[in-house]
């Protein structure tokens, strides 16, 4: 793909995250009228639309706001998309299964910390086995 | 990993967005490169080694 090919993506990916911010955020009034709660729908839409706002705005200042803006366009931006992905996940597997394990400690089921557990777990072997495999 | 991206950028009066648009990365990735903060791939590498009519190991030092 050539530079200007992947300029262009770049700039269309630009829009994607904001759109995706004020789309949750028309989301949550949505939800929260149907449930009859004004004030959390307004309060649901500010939060995003603040979000958005706050990554349009900064995104020139800032490459971590860059970043999270969805700017992702050469490869030390992608690969701390990645790290940053990575850290999530490993912080999330520890969260399920410190949860899983006092569940068990108290004698109660654990569920559903058995099934996030399981699906982490197969997830991670599976994208072993694929990413291997890829080369 | 050392490298002169700085010295040969400055002889060509580039600035860093000018020369991380000409190789398609940000103006803080080529900040990062020459601050050795990052080493670059092997393409982005040779990119820019041809960019500057260098090999790569004229422009990267493994110390």
């Amino acid at each position: 793909m050539s530079t200007d090919q992947q300029l262009a993506r770049t700039r269309g990916r630009r829009w994607l995250v904001p759109a995706v911010g004020l789309l949750c955020g028309v989301g949550y009034v949505a939800v929260f009228l149907a449930r009859g709660d004004p004030g959390m729908a307004a309060g649901g839409f500010a939060i995003m639309a603040g979000y958005t706002l706050f990554l349009v705005l900064l995104s020139r200042r800032s490459e971590a706001v860059a970043l999270l803006r969805g700017e992702v366009e050469d490869e030390r931006r992608q690969i701390i998309s990645l790290r940053a992905a990575a850290l999530t996940g490993h912080v999330l597997i520890l969260v399920v299964l410190t949860g899983f394990a006092i569940e068990l400690t108290r004698g109660n089921s654990a569920h559903p910390w058995d099934l996030l557990a399981a699906v982490g777990g197969v997830t991670y072997l599976l994208a072993t086995v694929f990413f291997t495999r890829r080369g | 990993m050392r490298n002169d991206v700085r010295a040969l950028r400055r002889t060509r009066a580039l600035s860093q967005q000018e020369l991380g648009q000409a190789l398609g990365v940000s103006r803080q990735t080529v900040n990062a490169i020459e601050q050795g903060r990052y080493d670059p791939s092997l393409p982005l590498a040779i990119r820019m080694a041809r960019y500057f009519g260098r090999t790569v190991e004229e422009i990267f030092h493994v110390d």
